[in-house]
């Protein structure tokens, strides 16, 4: 099982950002998007904190469902991205390609300079 | 096992009626009930996880479910009165064949009282204030239940202590009424046999779990059956006291 690396109030604030990352790959089902998260350092995202996180994707029109019939299971919902939720993601990942470079650097100006004028 | 078990068989069985029952009392339509239990037993199948483990707790879970436009069940007022027709006809059998058996044992004419009508309204009106209202008797059951039965033992009085003759009828009259709005309302019943879902599953190929064929004829001819055993403590009444 993969280990969370980061800590997880870091994680909590790029969440709704990961899982529009996972569905600009194309539509998928919940548990899916929770191992895929899993898989990129994200720990173990219970359902609990996805699907609501989901619906309210879902409620803002940036995510359509769809359930589709199983294979030997029960049926899955699916979830893919609207064109709004497309562009919403590509802003907010433009956004945050920016932010994370601005803390980039006003930290690595601590580290270089010792201290922070 | 129940229905919410049969169709949703990777969540526990408490869990489930927890959460259903949140989501009931918050006005959910019987889709996005079944949606919302749906989409926990497909994730708890995938994973392995018991509900609890993957969603923690079932109430949280239901109030964190969004619900606006066509996720609210919308009933009206025309609905419950649609779906309780057969019901209003059978009762009205059923009081008026407990008048003509205590009139027959007593030797009278058949008195419909004001309390045999206050009565029939009285659990009409009951009938459709509890389906109007489940959403509170679920959020506040012990007050909310509490109150239903007092309401209801209430209604049950009515024809007891309001016993002023409001008109009569012969026996043969009251008799055949009685018996066509019960076989009526049997037939209405099981002709209509629209028994709502109270949980839609929205997965392909999923069937609503039928409950089993004697319990449906049974709610079908409730009436007639609960008429045949009121008749029957009302002559063992009349026989004891005489």
């Amino acid at each position: 099982m993969p280990v969370n690396p980061y800590p997880s109030e870091w994680l909590r604030g790029v969440l709704v950002l990961a899982v529009q990352r996972v569905l600009a790959d194309g539509p998928t089902y919940g548990y899916a998007i929770a191992v895929a998260l899993e898989e990129q350092g994200f720990g173990t995202i219970k359902g609990g904190t996805l699907y609501p996180l989901l619906s309210r994707l879902e409620e803002a029109g940036q995510v359509t469902v769809e359930w589709r019939a199983g294979e030997g299971g029960p049926g899955r919902k699916y979830y893919a991205l609207t064109d709004s939720g497309r562009a919403a993601f590509e802003s907010e990942a433009a956004a945050w390609a920016g932010f994370a470079q601005h803390i980039t650097s006003f930290v690595q100006a601590h580290t270089e300079t010792g201290a922070v004028r | 096992m129940n229905a919410v078990s049969q169709q949703f068989p990777s969540l526990d069985r408490s869990w489930a009626d927890a959460a259903m029952h949140e989501l009931i009392a918050r006005g959910a339509s019987s889709a996005a009930i079944g949606d919302a239990l749906a989409t926990a037993d497909a994730h708890c199948a995938d994973s392995g996880e018991s509900a609890g483990e993957a969603f923690g707790d079932p109430r949280a879970y239901a109030a964190s479910v969004p619900l606006s436009g066509d996720r609210l069940a919308h009933e009206q007022l025309g609905d419950y009165l649609a779906a309780a027709r057969p019901s209003i006809v059978g009762l009205v059998g059923m009081m008026l064949a407990f008048r003509v058996l205590d009139s027959q044992l007593g030797g009278t004419l058949v008195p419909v009282t004001w309390g045999d009508v206050l009565g029939v309204v009285g659990i009409l009106a009951f009938s459709i204030a509890i389906a109007r209202y489940v959403a509170v008797i679920f959020r506040h059951k012990v007050a909310g239940f509490l109150v239903a039965w007092v309401c209801a033992l209430g209604l049950i009085m009515l024809p007891i202590l309001l016993t002023t003759p409001l008109f009569t009828l012969r026996v043969w009259v009251a008799a055949s009424l009685a018996a066509a709005a019960l076989l009526g309302s049997a037939i209405w019943a099981t002709a209509i046999d629209d028994e709502p879902d109270p949980v839609l599953d929205p997965r392909p190929g999923a069937e609503p779990p039928s409950p089993p064929r004697a319990f449906l004829v049974l709610t079908r001819w409730l009436f007639v059956v609960a008429t045949a055993v009121g008749c029957g403590l009302i002559w063992v009444i009349h026989s004891v006291a005489g």
